[in-house]
């Protein structure tokens, strides 16, 4: 008998266990596997330091698409030695055909030089594959303090060919690339290299907003694992119930087909939070992060299965966003209009799958 | 009669509508070609399309046959004129274009009868597969792959049959129909049997009810025979191609990704092509999506939705899902998986671009467009809003498909839908060549013409020798950055070794196109000159002499030292020295077999064959049997002893002494010997070998489907069978 209730005993410390520590740390392990990843993806290679440069590096901003003879200028002072790379991030139209490509022409020099360091042309249509597009040239060993000028001029642009540079926040960055032996030489400096790397990082909003997302596993299970999650429900159902009238109304019932009004409202949060990921990726953001893409879809999925909702809402979701792209297309802002593509995809992808799921339920 | 008509009105109307979209085809018997669909003369099909079932073609300077997998389809082409005496404008109207026109909408038919009972529905999906913008845009050029497409509802159907009913005749007809359209495109082929493979797993898992232990091990079996069946089908081409490595890594299948730039996930949700203008396409220049072909995945979407309680429409909404994901080849989401499935999964190094997949989208679209319409149609009958609104929504969707077809109809999409003329020079040059009985080449500056008559005794050169040579050799290197291709080729025709290689590739005639952009598009825009120059700088060229055939415009070259196809020298043949050559008697039996006969010869020579060298072309000196060379009886010259010429042609090395001793020649009185031998291309004996396996199986399959014909009629009553649906 004692035996027996020691047993149970261990059984629900082994439980307990998996469920506070050991799922939480492998979802921690998540977030920081998936963050350094992202993080060496983004500057493609883990010897390379980024920093953003504030707006205010532009002398010359051209507003709007850049013609012929158009340019952007600017000067700034780099941080670190070896300075090697300078990406923008433009913003892309309607994509035109080989023949008809724009060329952009890349200029460095040290202020007050009186040639350029560096020049060279690019195509266009490269950018529409990178839209930040990273202008490299020959690695300046001693750049440390120094400030230096740049300037992109467009050679054959016109209206229907050209890209613009983008509004977006954190549209321009200078990397510093370092070599293995530097790195490898002395361990001190590698921790601190690799401190700075990943401070630096997640100081990008792309890296910041990645690595939140990553963190999503986690959140959404610590709030559901926690008494958070009951108490949330009180408010909700609370506020629900002022609304009364909206939470009875037919419309609301179509969206979130639940029986249950706690269900249909605790649903809210976790909903607000994945389309508003959804929405300010492909809206604002247009990362094309990979991980997101597979993130979002299936904490939708897991959340909608957690409160037994039916895929119904994630068709509708999945609908409704089909109807972004053309309107974006119509506007010219056939990048926008792609990535809200992309996510009208994938909460179709999500909804089938919730399908074949009930389909196996239903079978069972 | 009546009750006929009724029961089939759908077929007719479908049948009529294929006729005005076609027009072009059905009231028009002049020669449709356009771009990559190149035409022949009737003689030519009767001479190199007859010996399609060979891994080595004769034409250009010989190549292998990568794509012998459509020799059924090709070779019928060659058994019409040979035989018939078909020409070629009757003929791919037979082969091509009118089972397009006829077979894709009734294959589609019978598949949404299938899947729903409402007619309108039906139709609207038929016209959502048959006239969506890709398939249009196939119908231009790529008819392989279109008359391909057009089998697959039925194939899908089929499978589907032999799933739920588990009989053989439903499995061995799937498998006949598999081989029919791998024989038109096996990438289409391809595209069709990873359908097949996960209707196969969702069958299994999702769809088969009860029994499902029972007959798990029937339905694996049922499921797979149509796969082996298919696989010995075509076995004859496989085996061979695979003797020689060539079957998972070739020139073709090597190639690397191309037009990234052209798709993304926008053109494949709206199945829209991206060249793609209701008028003329503009290849490799992306079009805007118009507005209203959002309502696509719109309709289809909802469509999935709306019947998501159907398991076989979730199947479509699955497989148009990754039908999407596929078609956006590298653009975003997840834009790494493509290139990484080129790289590893076998076969899909065939698909370098990926528009292709919007084949599946096509196929699926119409599922799920006609399973949102038939759920429309039945829930949409209670109030005025609904009723006016059903009409409405149906009128649309119809309309964006057959809105399509107004190029068609017109004319506008030119292609193949203007009918051409072959322009009288090239008749006049045909009746020039034909007469001539030695076997020579011919080749076009800067490029040839889709009318250039050719054979297999005469056929038209490419300018991969020279490209060769320039590209291996270390003669007379220059730097040809800033020039036009159209200037290359006339240098390369220039150098001091360029007399002779033109003469040992047996190139007797060289000509200058006519500019006839009607008929034959204009051939000179992409080679940077215009047509005079070339002329000019021809007529420059001392080892050429122009030549009057009687043609108007057509100018042609005549090279009067040019080799014959087999011939003997003293030394190796090279294109750094002219030296002197002796024809010697020899035979064309096909392509891969040539027999040859040597008088008189007392010391070593070579005997060079003029074709693009291949280290399996051997010489077998005596009796010759092709299946000896199977069980390894069949002896050939050393290896050792075959060369590659600096020309990139065969070479072998035969001491009359040293090889008669080892094989049977006959010794003259003077000591001299005289040899006769056969050139073969050995992996033809397995080709061969997997003839009469494929043969002896598709014998088989036919035999058994005759006799279950006779035994239950019903088989061929394929139009009246109930869906699925109001089977359930």
């Amino acid at each position: 008998m004692k035996e027996k209730v020691n047993k149970q005993k261990y059984n629900f410390f082994i439980s307990k266990f998996i469920k506070f520590t050991i799922i939480p740390l492998l979802l921690l392990l998540l977030w920081f596997g998936l963050t350094c990843s992202y993080i060496i993806h983004l500057d493609t290679a883990f010897s390379l330091l980024s920093y953003n440069l504030p707006k205010t590096v532009f002398t010359h901003v051209q507003q709007g698409k850049l013609e012929k003879g158009d340019f952007v200028s600017g000067e700034f002072r780099a941080q670190e030695n070896n300075l090697g790379i300078l990406s923008l991030r433009f913003e892309t139209f309607f994509r035109p055909a080989y023949k008809n490509e724009d060329a952009l022409l890349f200029q460095i020099k040290q202020k007050d030089a009186r040639n350029w360091y560096y020049e060279n042309e690019y195509r266009d249509g490269l950018v529409y594959d990178v839209p930040f597009f990273p202008f490299g040239f020959p690695i300046i060993n001693d750049s440390r303090g120094k400030i230096y000028e740049f300037r992109i001029t467009s050679l054959r642009g016109d209206e229907n060919n050209s890209v613009a540079m983008s509004e977006r926040w954190q549209n321009i960055a200078a990397k510093y690339k370092f070599t293995k032996q530097e790195l490898l030489q002395n361990k001190t400096e590698f921790l601190l290299f690799s401190v700075k790397k990943f401070i630096s990082s997640l100081q990008t909003i792309d890296v910041l907003f990645s690595s939140l997302v990553y963190l999503l596993p986690l959140f959404f299970y610590l709030i559901l694992l926690s008494p958070l999650g009951k108490n949330l429900k009180k408010p909700l159902i609370f506020i629900g119930q002022k609304l009364s009238g909206f939470g009875r109304s037919t419309f609301l019932k179509f969206l979130l087909p639940s029986f249950k009004a706690s269900q249909r409202f605790s649903i809210v949060f976790f909903d607000t939070v994945l389309l508003g990921v959804a929405l300010i990726d492909g809206l604002y953001l247009q990362l094309g992060n990979d991980f997101v893409y597979l993130l979002v879809p299936i904490l939708w999925i897991f959340v909608q299965r957690y409160f037994r909702f039916t895929s119904r809402k994630t068709f509708i979701v999945g609908i409704s966003f089909l109807f972004f792209p053309p309107i974006f297309l119509q506007f010219n802002l056939g990048q926008i209009a792609e990535n809200m593509a992309v996510w009208a995809y994938l909460f179709l992808v999500a909804g089938t799958i919730q399908l074949l799921i009930e389909l196996r339920s239903i079978r069972s | 009669m009546l009750n006929f008509l009724k029961k089939h009105s759908l077929v007719l109307i479908f049948f009529a509508l294929s006729i005005i979209v076609y027009n072009k085809w059905f009231f028009y018997l002049g020669i449709l070609t356009s771009g990559d669909w190149v035409s022949f003369y009737k003689e030519t099909l009767a001479s190199i399309r007859v010996n399609y079932f060979s891994l080595w073609a004769g034409d250009t300077f010989g190549r292998v046959l990568l794509d012998v997998g459509q020799a059924p389809t090709w070779a019928a082409y060659g058994f019409l004129a040979k035989y018939l005496g078909l020409d070629f404008s009757l003929s791919e109207r037979l082969i091509h274009l009118w089972p397009i026109a006829i077979m894709t909408p009734l294959f589609s038919y019978l598949l949404l009868k299938r899947l729903f009972s409402s007619k309108i529905a039906i139709f609207v999906g038929v016209l959502v597969y048959s006239f969506n913008t890709y398939f249009l845009v196939l119908q231009t050029g790529h008819l392989t792959l279109m008359t391909a497409f057009s089998l697959a509802p039925l194939i899908i159907l089929k499978y589907m049959d032999t799933l739920r009913s588990l009989k053989l005749k439903d499995a061995l007809f799937t498998g006949l129909l598999l081989f029919i359209a791998g024989a038109y495109e096996p990438r289409a082929l391809y595209i069709i049997a990873w359908v097949l493979f996960i209707y196969f797993i969702y069958y299994l898992f999702c769809v088969n009810g009860k029994g499902f232990k029972n007959n798990f091990l029937k339905i694996c079996i049922k499921g797979f025979i149509p796969i082996c069946i298919f696989i010995l089908l075509n076995f004859y081409w496989t085996f061979g191609l695979l003797k020689m490595n060539s079957l998972l890594s070739n020139e073709i299948l090597g190639r690397g990704l191309f037009g990234n730039e052209f798709l993304n996930i926008n053109y494949a949700l709206t199945l829209f092509h991206p060249f793609w203008t209701g008028k003329e396409l503009t290849i490799f220049t992306i079009q805007p999506i118009p507005l209203y072909f959002w309502t696509i995945p719109l309709f289809a979407f909802l469509g999935l939705w709306l019947n998501r309680k159907n398991k076989n429409i979730l199947f479509f909404g699955l497989v148009a899902l990754v039908g999407i994901f596929l078609t956006k080849q590298v653009a975003h989401p997840f834009p790494e998986i493509y290139p990484w499935l080129n790289k590893h999964l076998i076969g899909f190094n065939a698909f370098r671009e990926a528009t292709k997949f919007y084949g599946i989208i096509a196929l699926c679209y119409s599922i799920l467009i006609a399973g949102f319409i038939d759920w429309l149609w039945k829930n949409w009958k209670n109030t005025k809003f609904q009723i006016f609104g059903k009409y409405i929504l149906i009128c649309i969707i119809a309309f964006i498909f057959l809105w399509n077809t107004k190029p068609l109809i017109t004319g506008d999409l030119g292609s193949l839908f203007v009918p051409r003329k072959i322009p009288k020079d090239y008749l006049i040059v045909k009746d020039f060549i034909s007469k001539q009985p030695d076997f020579f080449r011919m080749l076009g500056a800067p490029i040839g013409s889709r009318y250039i008559f050719s054979s297999n005794n005469h056929p038209e050169a490419g300018w991969e020798l020279f490209d060769y040579v320039n590209a291996h050799s270390l003669y007379e290197k220059e730097n040809t950055d800033k020039l036009s291709i159209g200037e290359i080729r006339i240098r390369l025709m220039k150098k001091s070794y360029s007399n002779n290689l033109i003469n040992i590739s047996s190139v007797k005639y060289v000509f200058v196109p006519i500019l006839d952009k009607i008929n034959d598009g204009d051939l000179f825009i992409n080679y940077g000159r215009g047509r005079e120059y070339y002329i000019e700088e021809l007529n420059k060229i001392p080892y050429l002499q122009k030549i009057n055939v009687g043609a108007k415009e057509l100018i042609v070259y005549e090279n009067k030292n040019y080799r014959p196809h087999i011939y003997i020298t003293a030394n190796q043949e090279s294109i750094s020295k002219n030296q002197p050559f002796t024809s010697i008697a020899n035979k064309f039996i096909d392509p891969t077999r040539y027999t040859f006969s040597v008088k008189n010869v007392k010391n070593p020579f070579y005997l060079n064959f003029s074709e693009s060298y291949h280290p399996q072309w051997n010489v077998y000196l005596g009796d010759f049997k092709w299946y000896n060379i199977l069980f390894n009886k069949q002896e050939a010259i050393n290896n050792g002893n075959h060369v590659k010429n600096d020309a990139g042609l065969n070479s072998y090395f035969l001491d009359p002494k040293s090889i008669c001793g080892q094989f049977t020649c006959k010794q003259n009185k003077d000591g001299s010997y005289d040899i006769s031998g056969t050139l073969f291309f050995a992996p033809q004996s397995y080709m061969y070998l997997g003839l009469i396996i494929s043969g002896a199986t598709l014998v088989t399959v036919l035999g058994y489907l005759i006799f279950a014909a006779f035994s239950e009629p019903r088989l061929w009553r394929v139009l009246g069978r109930n869906s699925y649906e109001r089977k359930s």
